[in-house]
């Protein structure tokens, strides 16, 4: 029997300590808070059990307008963003039109800034005082039909999202095996029957994948509803004017509403699990898929659609750039060019501009760190347990971006943690929220890395966990950067969150823009730190680029 | 400093399956022994137990006359040569080799000298400055040899080293391995499923088959004196003919009778393994056995054979044909088939018992 104890003690390794850290981690920052807002959710007004704010939010019409509202934009931005990206994944990769590398690197730069960006530059051309909407007023006389509502949310959601359809989608395309398109042919089946019975099939997991992206994406934002929707409600904007409204108070409804919401995206999440299930092919291709020369008439409309699609999916990149260098005084753009609202930027919000960064990085390093070791234990120690760290690490997947807010607010403002209102909190915060798109490339870069690698190192006499940093991390790094770049981006953009958690000491690029806009109306000094902002996101691109040897794509 | 190697009694458990099922073991000091058998026999799992990657369920694996059960992989001083040669990516070749050698905080000169020593062994200086995806199987191969001596290991262990190259280079890597070892007279466990790789490299073997040893011995006498129907199978090409044995005769197809004592005077069922290459095949009318020829194959060196037996089984004959003395047959021809009980092997009637 002692034999026996002593062996498990010897059986305990440095890996042994980094699960047990694991998880003390997510249950402080994940499982902690989530089941409190859960549990708080069910208490009233005097600390009793209750289901009277799940009462209340089913009985009335404002939220229940406002959930139908939030189910109705996703959805809508999901259909037509498929509807734009699949078409225009298929001419770029199977037609031989020009320049699909700059397609996509335009679609690359719309994904780059916060939808809330979108928004606020859709206002500036086509609102009430915009560009677009002078102009044509001036030429024609006609009054635009009005951008704020249901159909500017829509427009931006498409708009910003259909490039993930894009991208996903071409990227399966590219990776169909040529045999596979060409054997169909051969057994008789070609054009709509091939796309519907072979090629549509094969990338179904792939679109599915991306329209749940897109789903998530719009059901949990919260900056654009909130610029351009006006009195059009959604779930995240009510969340966050209840949380904003209760505050002070047990937040016991705000957290009802956020349950409500995590529900919704869980339920879509199983659905989209449900659906592919079985259905996934790992595919790389050996021969490439053939490209198709098209005639000349063809050939110029496919080409129009796509270039279309992509100059107005960075119209709002350039509206923000162009604007940034006109001179303005409070919301009114007057003639001329300067460097005024950069002055005005880098004087005001200097603070602004330097927590982001700060912020992004040590997140960022954190994250890459905390994914490379997780990774490791869901892949190489395969067991239960770290199953459930896997699927823990993942839920803040499905939430929010104001929920998570709210729920770390709830957790950690009283001792013994006392969170609130410090740096910590929002990098906590940008890293559970953010973590999921690098723990899934980490995972699925080591699935392709051979263990013996690593016990090659160990068996010259490296312990584990040294071994592990110098041969396995090493070799996970390229893939790792694939979904840190999603990571990276999403937390220097990150708006929803920073809204409950920011104090004067703490605000970022993004909510200072936010509030540019919806408070003080300075246009130019919005548009000079979300071009800042987008700079930044492009270089770190780069970078990211770099570091992977090039070997990357988004 | 190499070592013993004795296993005592080890088992490893997957769920309710044993992957290694009471094995014991003993390798000697300087020896190259190799652990054989087929895919998902356990021969891997034992040599990962030894190498300290695989946890032991129950048993002792010494290193001389001390435990190492609970002793970390790191600290064991083993170099192992992997299938897929595990050579480090981001590292030149000479990275590779000096990797543990800095592991041991070896330096300087002393470094240099050991790495230089390592690839010169290897006949791999030339490459020292490659990075290893400029390489081919077999140089890869060459620089994880080489970065597994130089830390000058107690034991060397080997996982199927050769299966990922193509046949010529499997025969030139072969015998690099076995004259490296003989040099080095460091202990080697190697495992394959390639019986005749084993029966090429190896001072002894142990065939190894669902978690068990089948036997150990030198490849000479596994080939010549298999202990059971599954090695005579397993090793080389055998063909088994159900027989009788009565007092000192065995009796084959009711027709063909050898002299034979069999072990404690068995008698009844028996089955009888006679090689391909050691039955000779003569006119009709010159053996008790006869049969005809389905297929007849030319290999080069030797014709195969397909011979039907009158109980309509089928088994192989190979005739080799140096001087072209030998008559050649075709499909159809009536043989005569001989061969003695010297060449033969015989075995109870379900081969789990030698009976000579």
């Amino acid at each position: 029997m002692s034999g026996k104890l002593k062996s498990t003690f010897a059986r305990v390794n440095s890996w042994t300590i980094v699960t047990l850290l694991s998880i003390i981690l997510l249950l402080i920052f994940i499982v902690y808070p989530f089941s409190s807002m859960v549990i708080k959710s069910f208490i009233g007004k005097e600390g009793s059990f209750t289901l009277e704010n799940y009462i209340r939010f089913f009985q009335s019409n404002y939220y229940r307008t406002a959930l139908l509202n939030s189910l109705k934009v996703s959805l809508s931005a999901t259909g037509l963003a498929l509807l734009i990206g699949i078409p225009m994944a298929y001419f770029t990769s199977r037609f031989d039109l020009r320049g699909k590398k700059i397609v996509d690197n335009m679609c690359i730069l719309a994904m780059l800034s916060p939808p809330f960006i979108g928004a606020y530059s859709w206002i500036v051309l086509m609102g009430r005082a915009g560009f677009i909407t002078t102009l044509v007023k001036n030429l024609t006389g006609l009054d635009m039909p009005t951008i704020y509502g249901f159909r500017g949310i829509l427009l931006v959601f498409t708009l910003k999202l259909f490039p993930y359809v894009y991208l996903y989608v071409s990227g399966a395309l590219e990776n169909i095996d040529a045999s596979l398109e060409e054997c169909s042919e051969s057994l008789g089946v070609s054009g709509i029957k091939k796309l519907t019975t072979v090629t549509f099939p094969l990338i179904l997991p792939t679109i599915l994948s991306s329209a749940l992206m897109v789903f998530m994406t719009s059901l949990a934002d919260f900056g654009t509803p909130a610029l351009i929707g006006e009195g059009y409600r959604v779930l995240p904007v009510s969340i966050y004017e209840s949380y904003v409204g209760e505050m002070g108070g047990n937040a016991s409804f705000a957290n009802a509403l956020s349950v409500i919401v995590i529900f919704i995206a869980l339920c879509v999440l199983i659905l989209q699990k449900k659906a592919i299930a079985g259905r996934s092919y790992s595919m790389s291709a050996l021969r490439p898929p053939s490209v198709k020369k098209l005639s000349l008439g063809p050939k110029i409309t496919a080409s129009a659609f796509v270039y279309l699609v992509a100059f107005i999916a960075i119209l709002p990149q350039i509206t923000v750039a162009v604007t940034s260098f006109i001179n303005t005084s409070g919301p009114v753009f007057l003639p001329g060019f300067g460097l005024n609202s950069y002055k005005e930027a880098f004087g005001k919000m200097s603070t602004a501009i330097r927590n982001s960064f700060i912020f992004a990085i040590i997140a960022i390093v954190l994250m890459v760190l905390f994914s490379l070791l997780l990774a490791y234990l869901i892949v190489r120690k395969s067991c239960h347990l770290t199953n459930l760290i896997d699927t823990i690490a993942m839920f803040p997947y499905v939430i929010p971006g104001a929920v998570i807010g709210i729920m770390m607010v709830n957790s950690f403002n009283s001792r013994p943690i006392l969170l609130t209102g410090t740096a910590v909190i929002m990098i906590v915060t940008y890293i559970v929220r953010k973590m999921p798109f690098t723990l899934r490339s980490s995972v699925g870069i080591l699935y392709q890395i051979e263990n013996s690698v690593e016990e090659a190192s160990i068996s010259l006499g490296v312990p584990p966990m040294q071994s592990f940093f110098r041969i396995t991390a090493r070799m996970m790094i390229p893939g790792v950067v694939s979904g840190a770049i999603l990571s990276w981006i999403g937390t220097i953009n990150e708006l929803s969150s920073s809204m409950i958690l920011f104090t004067g000491r703490t605000v970022t690029i993004s909510v200072a823009i936010y509030q540019e806009v919806t408070h003080k109306a300075h246009f130019g000094t919005a548009a000079a730190l979300a071009t800042i902002l987008t700079i930044a996101t492009i270089f770190s691109l780069w970078l990211f680029r770099k570091l992977a040897g090039g070997k990357i794509t988004m | 400093m190499s070592h013993v190697v004795t296993i005592r009694d080890i088992v490893k458990r997957f769920g309710d399956f044993n992957a290694v099922d009471h094995i014991n073991l003993t390798v000697q000091n300087g020896e190259f022994f190799t652990l054989l058998g087929p895919s998902g026999c356990g021969k891997t799992t034992l040599l990962r137990m030894i190498a300290g990657f695989n946890e032991i369920d129950n048993g002792q694996i010494l290193f001389d006359e001390k435990q190492i059960n609970d002793l970390p992989a790191h600290k064991r001083n083993i170099g192992m040569v992997f299938q897929n040669y595990a050579v480090f990516p981001h590292m030149t070749v000479w990275e590779n080799v000096a990797y543990g050698l800095k592991a041991r905080n070896i330096k300087g000169d002393e470094l240099n000298a050991r790495v230089n020593e390592g690839l010169q062994a290897m006949k791999i200086e030339g490459l020292k400055d490659r990075q290893p995806s400029q390489l081919s199987g077999g140089q890869q191969q060459r620089v994880a040899l080489a970065r597994s001596i130089v830390i000058r290991p107690d034991l060397l262990l080997m996982d199927e080293p050769l299966s990922n190259l193509d046949a010529k280079l499997r025969l030139e890597m072969r015998s690099v391995i076995r004259k490296l070892q003989k040099s080095l007279s460091t202990t080697t466990i190697y495992v394959t499923h390639d019986q005749e790789e084993a029966l090429a490299i190896s001072d002894r073997i142990a065939v190894i088959n669902a978690g068990k040893i089948e036997q150990i011995d030198t490849p000479d006498n596994l080939y010549n004196r298999p202990a059971n129907r599954f090695v005579a199978g397993f090793i080389g090409t055998s063909n088994f003919i159900s027989a009788s044995a009565k007092k000192g005769a065995i009796c084959i197809l009711d027709s063909y009778v050898l002299e034979a004592d069999l072990k404690s005077g068995y008698t009844g069922d028996i089955v009888i393994c006679v090689r391909p290459e050691q039955i000779q095949l003569t006119a009709p009318d010159d053996s008790q056995l006869t049969g005809s020829i389905s297929t007849a194959t030319f290999l080069g060196s030797h014709y195969e054979y397909e011979v039907i037996l009158p109980n309509s089984q089928m088994i192989l004959i190979n005739q080799y044909n140096e001087q072209k003395k030998l008559r050649t047959y075709d499909a159809g021809d009536q043989v005569g088939i001989l061969f003695s009980a010297d060449h033969m092997n015989v075995y109870n009637s379900d081969g789990t018992e030698g009976l000579l």
